[in-house]
């Protein structure tokens, strides 16, 4: 649904993408992470058509962005991170006007409006002008606005910034219904690593341009090769017995790198029952998204 | 082929806002009053005042009016005073399209409007006509207002029946519409260069100039259009309003809008 192929776009010196190539699938919600200015919002611009890559190939919904960009248009919706919203018009006109420069039918508009305006809990407030909205209002109008036409593709750049916590769970799992229900493709650039833990279906990292990983969000979070006991008393007491294997001790838990789980950890457990250790707890240690970010972003 | 949707929703979208900014809208019903209304007052208490022996600049097409003094009227409340309303279309276009593009970068709105699935010429031509139609419909009303109160004044004051003189229609008509959309055009290439308004309105006081200074030629008497004058000005201002258009579309990047 969404195709980059190296992709290229540099802003004076500095290059802001760097040969990214990528493929997001239909009904897929594909998780854009990385530090600032790593190049997310670049690439979301790219997608969304405002930026024109200086080399390489970007295709939505079989569309070229480069030769068709009004038409790639139609068939996405972007929330920016700044919401731009018209301040000057009501919650309602804001969304009337995104009605008719897409050509809804006006009943159709008129049904679609007053449902989302329901669903994001704006009702009341349709008739305020925008620049009295709080941020959250604003953030669940912009939502409602790139969704309104019926996207085939929805391009949410930091979706959950801003917001009070229950809100973002709110604008969460609006997202999460949106992917399973409507198949909707879902390109979501966030800081949230358990939003995108959560949400995404695949993840990719983005840092200095260059795109370093993409991965399906469930294989990030992968066992090691580590394992943990956990006991009642000191683990320091007990190093004489963990000699043989290289280990991390903090407090009372045991970090034990192994390689053949199933033969070594009942062996340990057993020496360590004999020594009077009480175990508590015995896990794998598995590395989560949050690990293999910080991994990634530190050039691991 | 332009759709007419898009242009429908757009101008929608900016009468919905200009309307709502009480200063603009003020501003504009200011200007009106003034040149429609004001203006005439003022020249005819004057006229009042000082009687009809004055020297007045009388342009030289005055059709059927014979005696003197119809001269006099027809010359300074038909070819005279309408250069003023002249201005209305074209202040009012200019003060309202200069915001076009850099007022929605400056409230962050822009993004969102590049956003929609529009060409550039869509943007462009929509942009233009939001600006325009109101200027233009604001100096046909000014002219109206104008115009009757002058019949009015003079039937009243003289028993003269004063009609609308082919260079006075000219020049509402034909004149200040083409010169308004040439002025919309040039403010919108404005708007689409510069990053902030207050350049944007700095460099807007360029455009205004050659007006004023045409108008402060007609005040000392020193141009006094004819009928085949203002023909020819019109057909000049025309053909550059379809060359400016051109360039507006050359020079529309939405790149550069942006970053």
């Amino acid at each position: 649904m969404i195709f980059l192929d190296n992709v290229w776009k540099r802003f004076g010196r500095i290059y802001a993408v760097q040969g990214v190539s990528l493929e997001v699938n239909e009904g897929e919600v594909f998780g854009y992470l990385g530090p600032n200015g790593a190049g997310k919002t670049t690439t979301i611009r790219i997608i969304s058509t405002l930026l024109k890559p200086d080399e390489g190939y970007v295709e939505v919904g079989g569309i070229s962005a480069l030769e068709m960009p009004e038409k790639v248009r139609e068939i996405i919706g972007v929330l920016p991170e700044n919401v731009n919203l018209y301040e000057n018009l009501t919650g309602e006109e804001n969304l009337l006007f995104f009605a008719k420069v897409f050509n809804l039918p006006k009943s159709v508009a008129e049904e679609r409006i007053r449902e989302y305006l329901e669903f994001f809990g704006l009702e009341n407030r349709k008739n305020d002008l925008v620049g009295k909205y709080s941020k959250g209002m604003k953030k669940r109008l912009a939502l409602a606005r790139a969704m309104l036409h019926n996207p085939r593709v929805l391009l949410l750049d930091e979706p959950t910034s801003g917001l009070s916590p229950e809100v973002a769970l709110e604008v969460e799992n609006l997202i999460k219904r949106l992917s399973e229900r409507e198949n909707i493709t879902i390109f979501l650039s966030t800081h949230n690593l358990d939003l995108a833990e959560r949400l995404c279906d695949r993840i990719g990292i983005i840092i200095n341009g260059k795109l370093v990983l993409v991965e399906e969000t469930r294989k990030v979070e992968t066992f090691t090769s580590e394992v943990i006991i956990k006991i009642r008393q000191k683990a320091r007491n007990y190093e004489n017995i963990l000699e043989k294997w290289s280990y991390q001790i903090v407090e009372n838990h045991i970090i034990l790198k192994v390689v053949n789980y199933g033969e070594e950890v009942p062996k340990i457990i057993k020496d360590l029952v004999q020594n009077g250790a009480e175990i508590l707890e015995v896990y794998p240690k598995r590395e989560t998204l949050w690990d293999v970010y910080m991994r990634v972003i530190r050039g691991g | 082929m332009v759709r007419s949707y898009i242009v429908k929703g757009i101008i929608w979208k900016e009468w919905r806002e200009l309307f709502r900014t009480k200063t603009i809208v003020a501003t504009l019903s200011i200007i009106s009053i003034m040149f429609s209304i004001i203006l005439p007052l003022i020249f005819s208490f004057a006229l009042t005042l000082e009687g009809t022996d004055e020297s007045i600049p009388i342009g030289g097409e005055l059709g059927n009016f014979t005696t003197e003094l119809e001269k006099m009227l027809a010359g300074l409340y038909i070819l005279f005073l309408p250069l003023f309303l002249t201005l209305i279309p074209i202040i009012a276009s200019s003060t309202l399209a200069v915001y076009s593009f850099v007022g929605e970068k400056e409230r962050k709105t822009l993004e969102s409007l590049l956003l929609i699935p529009a060409t550039d010429f869509e943007l462009l031509i929509s942009k233009i006509l939001s600006v325009y139609i109101p200027a233009i419909a604001l100096g046909f009303i000014s002219n109206l207002i104008y115009f009757l109160i002058v019949k009015l004044y003079i039937e009243v004051t003289y028993s003269i029946t004063l009609l609308p003189h082919p260079i006075y229609l000219l020049t509402v008509f034909l004149l200040a519409p083409t010169l308004a959309f040439l002025v919309v055009e040039l403010n919108v290439f404005i708007s689409i260069i510069t990053d902030n308004i207050k350049t944007a309105e700095n460099l807007q006081g360029t455009i205004l100039l050659p007006f004023i200074l045409l108008l402060i030629g007609t005040l000392s008497g020193a141009v006094i259009l004819t009928l085949k004058e203002i023909l020819a000005i019109t057909i000049t201002i025309a053909i550059a309003t379809i060359g400016t258009l051109k360039a507006l579309e050359k020079k529309f990047t939405r790149e550069k809008l942006i970053t």
